[in-house]
């Protein structure tokens, strides 16, 4: 007898449905699956043999003929456990009910139990979008599946009660439907502004940086807290909405990194180390194409730990997703989109013995030196970064002194405020935050008086700035402008602006 | 283009195996353009071996030789100016060890004009980089500043002339090499506006014993020296001790207890160099005037910000902001006005400097 069961197989973050097909006839005993399988589907073959005989099921001793369809597309992952299985027992006589329309997921234990598996938050909204509306899932997938209004998810334990379920032997409930709460708290990112003692420059650079969606790098001697105000970062940045946290969820799904919460509610915070591959940053692999890690900082933050120690070919990958806030990865099997809208933070020494610009001790470097270690980070990636601020060196007083911090949540309360005017500002456009503003948007909505112009003017002559770096200016002049509530461009703004630059002397011209 | 003394020497100085001292012995004391190879013959030999000696004296007398030598020069865009050669500036010519030929590319007036060094260290803070750019730009209404190429101090004194053109710039090298390798753009623009001068024919590498050779020509070229900055082992010492040697100003500017890299110039002063903080200071022993631009406007809050910085020398912006009772964010605006307008700069870490 001939069944069919429908899975899904996941193409980056998009489902394509799978059918199962199982046709089982009498000849010589054998188990051919056929469609692509990778090692991990071919080796079910044992798990399912002893699931269904350790859930009380025959196991048919027949010529076992099943097809994955379509065919061409590689099949990686254990979920195909479940559907397997199923339509092993529908194709043996041993399961009559109508499996028409529902997904199946799932990987087998020995005893017959279902384990949870990874990518099925993506699976469901494409087979959403698909038309299908009924699911079965390992229980422990449930709080995943959860979240997806307007389907039907049955979140099982094991192979016997997927059979009762399918025969009407027993009732089960569907998972109940959860609204979504963002990680309200600030608390909850185990860090705050307050802890940062000091760096009032440095501050209001971040704040500013999180306003405009604008990536920043923070230059300063070693143990001066560049890492602290990264892990900051997260904490003033608008709570995420709805949407924002299914698509990062989506990535983390199928990368298998989620929480026990099944959605991720809190901004991610990602910190590479500066041995990390270009595929590891970008993404990629052999057979299934992984998400890199500027995806899994998607919609949060990517912190790059002193910069100029990763491979030059590593940080000239960034370039691209930092333009067009997605990554395409070709790979000779095909290409693969994966979202990656990230805030890059970034941090470095300000030369190479660290000491650059410390109050207390010497800088033993040359020129040359400070150029040489800057030049590792390149032109145009810098251009991309609008806010280059300078950490003080911390002195000792600073460390003890009872100074009242500002608390992240207040911060956070002026940047969206900020965010709320570029949202109204940016209602018809396709940008979002000023820091994407393309030329023709500056135009638009960034005016400048004539006392700006000339100050601009003069900041490039006696500053030494590139060309490049004027639109910089302008777009971080915007911001400033809103955290302040000023409609127009003021010539503090810009001079303001003029000063988050990565400068002092050395790497301007001399 | 070349007179036939002036040939002999350019071709002589084509040998790089044989030294300054030794070339300096086979023109008698420049008393002829015509090596005496017989006479040193023995003593050249040890030095240099017998087939390098004999090689050296045949190809002298060869005319093909001579050709090559000057096709190839002419190829470089290399123009010679020997010592016997009437632009030759006449100050150099005067010290103890003129150079035989100066290879140069640029502009050759700047030769025969009033020249004035300035030196320093290439471990230099940046606030006393922009006021060696500052104070360069303003001999060079005077005089030619002369300078090296290396970072830090050179490279500050010849941004801040370059506008003018009245810059020399003296390599320790030859044309084929550029050292420090991120300065190799100044030098195409100090070619094009000023003038690139070195002694060492052009497939000389750089060398570190080079270095106190070419400072002996920016020593001897100039009327005065400016040091700007100088630790106690400084290659800018060597210049102002060959100054002093052949009776020129030595110019410093002073330095607090403590700093490293100025003790050289605490130093220098000590012995008689004088103590320059302006361009007065350095004007007003060759008896000439310096008038200053206007100055300029500043806001109530800027100039208030300013005598604070003044008062200090260095202070950071959170300390800034402690004493004006205010938020650091607020008081940038006007910081980065000041830093516009030239009057403080950043050295790092957040920090101000008055310029």
């Amino acid at each position: 007898m001939l069944s069919r069961i429908i899975s899904f197989a996941l193409c980056g973050l998009d489902g394509v449905p799978v059918e199962v097909e199982t046709d089982i006839n009498r000849g010589v005993v054998s188990y051919d699956l056929v469609g692509l399988p990778s090692a991990a589907v071919k080796e079910s073959r044992d798990r399912i043999e002893s699931a269904i005989k350790n859930s009380a099921l025959r196991f048919p001793v027949n010529k076992i003929t099943i097809n994955l369809a379509p065919a061409d597309l590689k099949k990686e992952g254990a979920h195909y456990d479940l559907p397997l299985a199923i339509s092993i027992l529908k194709a043996s006589d041993q399961l009559d009910c109508d499996t028409d329309g529902i997904v199946m997921l799932g990987e087998l234990a020995l005893n017959g139990a279902l384990r949870p598996v990874s990518g099925i938050l993506p699976v469901l909204i494409s087979a959403k979008t698909k038309g299908y509306k009924k699911f079965i899932v390992p229980a422990a997938n449930a709080n995943e599946a959860s979240y997806l209004e307007g389907t039907e998810v049955y979140a099982l334990d094991c192979l016997k009660d997927a059979v009762d379920f399918l025969t009407g032997v027993k009732q089960f409930a569907p998972v109940p439907h959860r609204g979504f709460a963002a990680g309200k708290s600030c608390q909850k990112y185990g860090c705050d502004l307050n802890l940062v003692r000091g760096q009032k420059v440095a501050k209001r650079a971040l704040e500013i940086a999180v306003a405009g969606g604008h990536n920043i790098l923070f230059c300063g001697p070693p143990g001066t807290g560049k890492t602290l105000l990264a892990r900051c970062v997260p904490t003033i940045m608008p709570d995420m909405t709805f949407d924002e946290a299914l698509e990062v969820t989506k990535i983390h799904s199928v990368a298998g990194a989620l929480s026990e919460e099944g959605i991720v509610s809190l901004r991610p915070f990602r910190t590479p180390h500066h041995t990390a591959t270009t595929v590891s940053l970008c993404g990629g692999g052999n057979g299934k194409v992984h998400a890199g890690e500027v995806s899994m900082a998607h919609k949060g933050v990517l912190f790059l730990d002193e910069l100029p120690e990763y491979s030059r070919r590593t940080l000239e990958s960034l370039r691209q997703p930092l333009e067009d806030r997605v990554i395409t990865v070709a790979r000779a099997g095909g290409a693969v989109t994966f979202p990656a809208d990230f805030m890059l933070c970034a941090s470095m020494n300000p030369c190479p013995c660290g000491n650059y610009g410390s109050a207390y001790l010497t800088c033993s470097c040359t020129p040359a030196q400070i150029h040489n270690y800057r030049s590792k980070v390149s032109g145009p990636l810098l251009d991309r970064i609008d806010l280059q601020v300078e950490v003080d060196g911390v002195k000792y007083d600073d460390l003890t002194g009872e100074s009242k911090e500002e608390s992240s949540a207040q911060v956070k309360k002026r940047v969206e405020a900020a965010r709320e005017i570029q949202r109204e500002r940016f209602k018809n456009d396709k940008v979002k935050v000023n820091a994407a503003m393309g030329e023709r948007q500056i135009q638009n909505y960034c005016a400048l008086s004539q006392d700006c112009e000339q100050i601009l003017k003069q900041a490039f002559e006696a500053l030494h700035l590139s060309a490049r770096a004027r639109s910089r200016i302008i777009k971080v002049a915007r911001t400033i402008a809103d955290l302040s509530g000023e409609e127009n461009i003021l010539p503090a703004h810009i001079l303001e602006a003029a000063s988050y630059r990565n400068s002092n002397g050395v790497t301007d011209k001399f | 283009m070349y007179n036939e003394k002036e040939t002999d020497l350019i071709v002589l100085c084509s040998f790089g195996q044989i030294s300054y001292k030794f070339r300096y012995k086979l023109l008698s004391g420049l008393e002829s353009s015509k090596p005496d190879f017989l006479k040193y013959a023995p003593e050249l030999i040890k030095s240099v071996g017998g087939g390098v000696y004999n090689k050296v004296r045949e190809a002298f007398y060869s005319g093909a030789y001579r050709q090559k030598v000057l096709k190839k020069l002419e190829e470089k865009g290399i123009i010679c100016v020997t010592v016997f050669s009437e632009n030759y500036p006449q100050q150099l010519k005067n010290t103890p060890a003129p150079p035989l030929v100066l290879y140069c590319k640029g502009n050759l007036s700047l030769l025969s004009s009033r020249c004035f060094g300035v030196v320093g260290s290439r471990r230099t803070q940046s606030n006393v980089l922009k006021k060696c750019a500052e104070i360069s730009a303003q001999i060079a209404s005077e005089f030619t500043v002369v300078t090296g190429l290396a970072d830090g101090a050179d490279t500050a004194a010849a941004e801040g002339a370059l506008k003018s053109g009245s810059l020399i710039s003296v390599l320790a090298y030859g044309f084929d090499y550029c050292y420090p390798s991120c300065n190799a753009a100044l030098l195409k623009k100090i070619e094009k506006n000023g003038l690139v001068i070195t002694e060492f024919s052009p497939s000389t590498a750089p060398q570190a014993y080079y270095f106190p050779l070419r400072n002996r020509i920016i020593a001897g070229i100039s009327e005065g020296v400016l040091v700007v900055s100088a630790g106690i082992r400084s290659g800018a010492l060597i210049t102002a001790n060959y100054a002093m040697d052949y009776g020129k100003e030595v110019f410093a500017f002073p330095y607090g207890i403590g700093v490293t890299y100025g003790a050289g110039c605490n130093l220098l002063i000590k012995k008689g160099g004088t103590l320059t903080e302006n361009i007065l200071d350095i004007f007003s022993p060759f008896g000439l005037d310096f008038k200053q631009p206007e100055k300029k406007t500043l806001s109530k809050e800027e100039s208030a910000l300013l005598a604070i910085i003044r008062g200090q020398g260095e202070i950071f912006v959170a300390e800034l902001a402690e004493k004006t009772g205010k938020q650091p964010f607020e008081l940038i605006p006007a910081l980065s006005s000041l830093e516009i307008k030239g009057l403080i700069t950043r050295i790092g870490g957040n920090r101000y400097s008055v310029v």
